[in-house]
């Protein structure tokens, strides 16, 4: 009986140590996403009397063009926090039918990002429909340039025949991703300038998410950032 | 008429500012952000240089490859091949499955055996994890 209570009490102090006092949500300790091959562990400080230092501290930009962003970046396009990228990181982004995006310019990509993420300049989306770039990184979210199509062809697209609502001139939506875009924070309009050029492009709007919180967000909870190689 | 003409100056003048007033031209929001980036410093608590990720302990692999990824297992394949098949097609299930212990690993490929189904195979995979 004794060795038993002394066995149960081990192993309690045993799992106590190694939980984590700082999780995610009561129920996930840290979450684990693909960055460029490799697993990251995605967890928050554990030190309780960290206060956050760096940039992402100042309470004050010049504004324009720092200003601050609504909570819709478009009209239905929706808006998620933390926990709704977690569960993201750990579905969509792992069976590879998400992608999350970093849609600042690479000076700001290479301080530090969210890992998982990939780097798409909000620029790129403003780019001729024939940019080799811009078909390189549509094909990167699933979505296809069209070759020539016939007006009898968006004809019957238009009647909602052949896949037709996924279809625009320039481009197949078929097998457009879910992603979430993000960049700095409430102050930072480039990922909302990056959801305006997707919706122009014609992405479809249910499968474009903005995660409005950004990096400020990041790291006010003291999440892992990565800084890209 | 010519009292009408007069105006022209000042209404293109107010058409010019309500304009450049309104719209934040992209070349000048580009410089604007890229002064910003210049100047900015992360709270160093939580960087981890990719570069770093191997030292800490985490797996090293090819990434995924783009295009071509097959949507069904074919069935009859070795575990040596099951797992090459994962590898190449869906890195972050393989990742996964890596870390399970074998009798786990047991596990999946007999799931494989009795349904070789990339996505419930997956599934499998990410709900052993989990365990």
């Amino acid at each position: 009986m004794f060795i038993r209570f002394i066995t149960l009490a081990l192993a309690f102090s045993f799992s106590s140590a190694f939980a984590l006092d700082v999780k995610l949500t009561p129920g996930k300790d840290y979450v684990e996403v693909i960055h460029q091959g490799k697993l990251v562990k995605i967890q928050r400080i554990q030190d309780q009397d960290h206060v956050l230092e760096g940039g992402f501290t100042r309470t004050s930009r010049k504004c324009p063009p720092f200003c601050i962003q609504p909570i819709l970046a478009a009209d239905d396009v929706a808006t998620v926090g933390q926990v709704e990228l977690f569960n993201f990181m750990e579905k969509e982004l792992l069976d590879e039918t998400g992608v999350l995006v970093d849609a600042r310019t690479p000076s700001w990509w290479k301080r530090g990002t969210i890992p998982g993420s990939i780097n798409i300049p909000f620029t790129i989306f403003s780019l001729d429909v024939d940019d080799v770039q811009l078909i390189d990184v549509m094909r990167s979210l699933g979505a296809k340039r069209r070759s020539e199509v016939s007006g009898l062809t968006r004809t019957i697209e238009g009647l909602g025949l052949l896949g037709g609502d996924l279809k625009n001139d320039s481009w197949d939506f078929t097998g457009a991703k879910k992603i979430i875009l993000w960049c700095n924070g409430m102050w930072c309009g480039q990922s909302p300038r990056a959801i305006k050029g997707l919706i122009a492009i014609g992405y479809p709007v249910e499968k474009i998410f903005y995660y409005r919180g950004g990096m400020q967000a990041w790291q006010s909870l003291g999440l892992t950032v990565l800084i890209p190689e | 008429m010519q009292t009408q003409n007069g105006y022209l100056p000042l209404a293109t003048f107010l058409f010019c500012f309500l304009i450049t007033g309104n719209v934040y031209p992209q070349s000048k929001y580009l410089d604007s952000i890229e002064l910003e980036a210049q100047s900015l410093n992360l709270d160093k608590s939580t960087e981890i240089p990719v570069e770093e990720l191997e030292k800490k302990g985490t797996i090293k692999v090819p990434l995924s490859q783009t295009g071509g990824a097959i949507t069904q297992l074919s069935p009859g394949l070795t575990v040596e091949q099951f797992e090459t098949v994962l590898k190449q097609n869906y890195i972050g299930s393989f990742l996964f499955y890596k870390r399970l212990k074998n009798n786990l690993k047991d596990q999946v490929y007999q799931y494989y055996q009795a349904n070789p189904d990339s996505k419930l195979i997956r599934e499998k995979i990410l709900k052993l994890n989990k365990k």
